[in-house]
């Protein structure tokens, strides 16, 4: 874009003779341009402080592992603590990636549960009336603010009632009934959807089902990608329910495992650097598919300008 | 003939409303409705906690909470006093970013990601794991001066940072103390950058395009376009934040309340705290969802 066109505050045009950046201020003046990318560098240098941090001491030997004052960046990178983690990990009771297959298990199926039904749910209380759905919307609202921990106990109650304890659903079910996703995405869904559309889709003949999945959904994309990530990263690091639902050795999940590596002696350090490095990389993973993709997908969303 | 018809036809969309909402709300009720009854019975109520006996004792727990404890109200004032401070901060810089983090510059996944970090490396056991891990080696076990509800703050240790960079030790000491505050703003609003980042990918492109036709400034288009129609997504957010840390494990008052529980083993004491608590709370994000709805925009209104 030329300084001229910054200037006059016209805006490009691509090939396609579609206007890109509509919307997007990018008329502000090159100064202006060049301290936000100032300030948004140095903010972001100190936030990935840790992360590198993280990712290198992953790769230290042992002699620079225990450098005080440490280094932040490794000299002569290796993958022995990788294989220690592993190493260590197998010749123990349970393997090391029976916890990976659990937390991906319990995360995978609690989020993939909680936005099937967080959504369908989210439809009725945004789009359709139903006596009584105003006070359950107020009571979602209202058990948001209540810690999760606080209810542990009678919770742990009900779940041996319901024979799930100590296994699977124990940690999937309570996920999938988090009202936080409910709120997040009946609020998209109510801003984002003209009515109009709606009554379109049903003069076609669809069925509410269908409204669900294949009109509102993909018009609320970005909302249902965030609440995926919002509720993974949930779940894979959650510490608490686990401790408090799970007793089985086989069935408990990483953050627990992790407790294990950490008690180690000496020798373990290298391996729980490399543990944190894998725990941290799932939610980062998700993060970076499902925000290139709420960049990339807003297309029209069938609203009127 | 015709008019049954589509009477019977809306009755049954509406009967499939209700079909929808049903798999959440049995859900909701088993797993956050029961439990949240069940702790209100106890802060009536002594608790025995080997048989779960409960004897009524009346209003005891809630007394015992208010005049007799030591902790509680100081903690709890505490813990409102960080939050009144934090919460719009966090709005509006958030907001701010991802402003900004909308807009097309290279890298921008990345910037994003960045961002996010903290959010991820302070879910639950991460926190505890890198925290603890980089506080024990890059301060030798002894944590700086930091508030409490930055491990992170904590474990790289600022000052001993600047001052091996060979900074005159008051000005080391003041970019310290500034970082500090900007951080913990920074660090907690990860989640509310990617909501707000989320509401504005779904605005529109057309009324961008029809208010820069009609010749509205960048600034305006701001005002008239993105924030009403942001403003849904900005009470979730200050909801959001709120019970973010409102329910945060570091909260101090949550720490406490957790002690009586799992410690202690006093739950009918610990639920009357956690209902007072509880009740302040709602108190609070009632009053400001009241406000925001007289702001809040609907497109179909």
């Amino acid at each position: 874009m030329s300084k001229a066109m910054i200037r006059t505050g016209r805006l490009p045009f691509s090939k396609k003779g579609m206007r890109e950046d509509v919307g997007r201020r990018s008329y502000r003046s090159a100064w202006g341009n060049a301290i936000i990318v100032i300030f948004m560098g140095i903010i972001a240098i100190f936030m990935a402080l840790p992360l590198i941090y993280t990712i290198t001491t992953a790769f230290k030997p042992i002699n620079e592992l225990f450098l005080y004052p440490p280094k932040f960046f490794v000299k002569n990178p290796t993958l022995k603590n990788m294989k220690d983690l592993f190493a260590t990990m197998s010749s123990s009771y349970i393997p090391y990636s029976r916890y990976l297959f659990n937390s991906i298990m319990v995360s995978v199926l609690g989020t993939a549960g909680h936005v099937f039904i967080v959504a369908m749910a989210a439809y009725a209380f945004a789009k359709h009336s139903f006596p009584g759905g105003k006070f359950i919307f107020n009571m979602i609202v209202f058990s948001l603010m209540f810690s999760g921990y606080v209810t542990g106990v009678p919770r742990f109650i009900i779940m041996s009632k319901m024979k799930i304890l100590d296994t699977y659903l124990a940690l999937v079910l309570p996920m999938m009934a988090s009202s936080l996703g409910l709120y997040l995405l009946k609020q998209f869904m109510e801003q984002m959807i003209i009515d109009e559309t709606l009554e379109s889709a049903r003069i076609d003949g669809a069925s509410e089902f269908r409204i669900v999945w294949n009109v509102v959904m993909p018009c609320v994309k970005p909302g249902w990608l965030t609440l995926i990530l919002l509720s993974f990263k949930d779940s894979w690091g959650d510490i608490g329910s686990p401790s408090l639902y799970i007793q089985t050795e086989s069935l408990k999940t990483l953050p627990q495992a992790m407790s294990y590596i950490q008690q180690g002696t000496i020798a373990r350090m290298g391996a729980g650097a490399a543990n944190s490095l894998l725990i941290m990389l799932p939610p980062i993973i998700i993060f970076i598919i499902t925000q290139s993709n709420v960049i990339e997908t807003m297309k029209s969303s069938g609203m009127k300008g | 003939m015709k008019k049954r018809r589509s009477f019977s036809l809306s009755r049954k969309r509406a009967l499939w409303g209700r079909l929808f909402v049903y798999p959440w709300v049995i859900g909701f009720l088993l797993f956050l409705m029961i439990p949240f009854v069940q702790t209100f019975r106890y802060s009536f109520n002594d608790v025995t906690p080997a048989n779960m006996e409960l004897h009524y004792i009346g209003l005891a727990n809630f007394k015992k909470a208010l005049t007799q404890d030591a902790e509680f109200i100081p903690t709890f004032i505490d813990t409102m006093r960080t939050t009144a401070v934090e919460v719009p901060l966090i709005i509006i810089f958030s907001l701010f970013m991802a402003v900004l983090l909308n807009q097309p510059f290279k890298g921008r996944t990345l910037v994003r990601c960045i961002f996010f970090m903290p959010v991820i490396i302070t879910s639950g056991a991460l926190l505890a794991l890198i925290g603890a891990d980089i506080a024990t080696n890059m301060s030798g076990g002894s944590t700086g001066g930091a508030s409490g509800g930055m491990p992170m703050l904590q474990a790289i240790n600022f000052q001993q940072t600047f001052s091996s960079l060979r900074m005159g030790q008051g000005l080391s000491d003041l970019l310290a103390l500034i970082i500090d505050k900007v951080y913990v703003i920074i660090w907690k609003s990860g989640v509310q950058i990617v909501i707000f980042l989320a509401g504005l990918q779904s605005i529109s492109k057309s009324l961008y395009e029809c208010a820069s036709v009609e010749g509205a400034t960048a600034w305006e288009s701001f005002w008239k376009i993105t924030f009403p129609m942001i403003s849904p997504i900005m009470l979730v957010n200050i909801v959001y934040t709120l019970i973010d840390s409102f329910t945060d494990s570091s909260n101090k008052t949550l720490e406490y309340i957790y002690t009586v529980i799992y410690k202690n083993v006093d739950y009918g004491f610990s639920a009357a705290m956690s209902f007072i608590y509880f009740t302040v709370i709602l108190a609070i994000a009632g009053i400001i969802t009241f406000f925001m709805s007289k702001i809040v925009f609907y497109m179909n209104d």
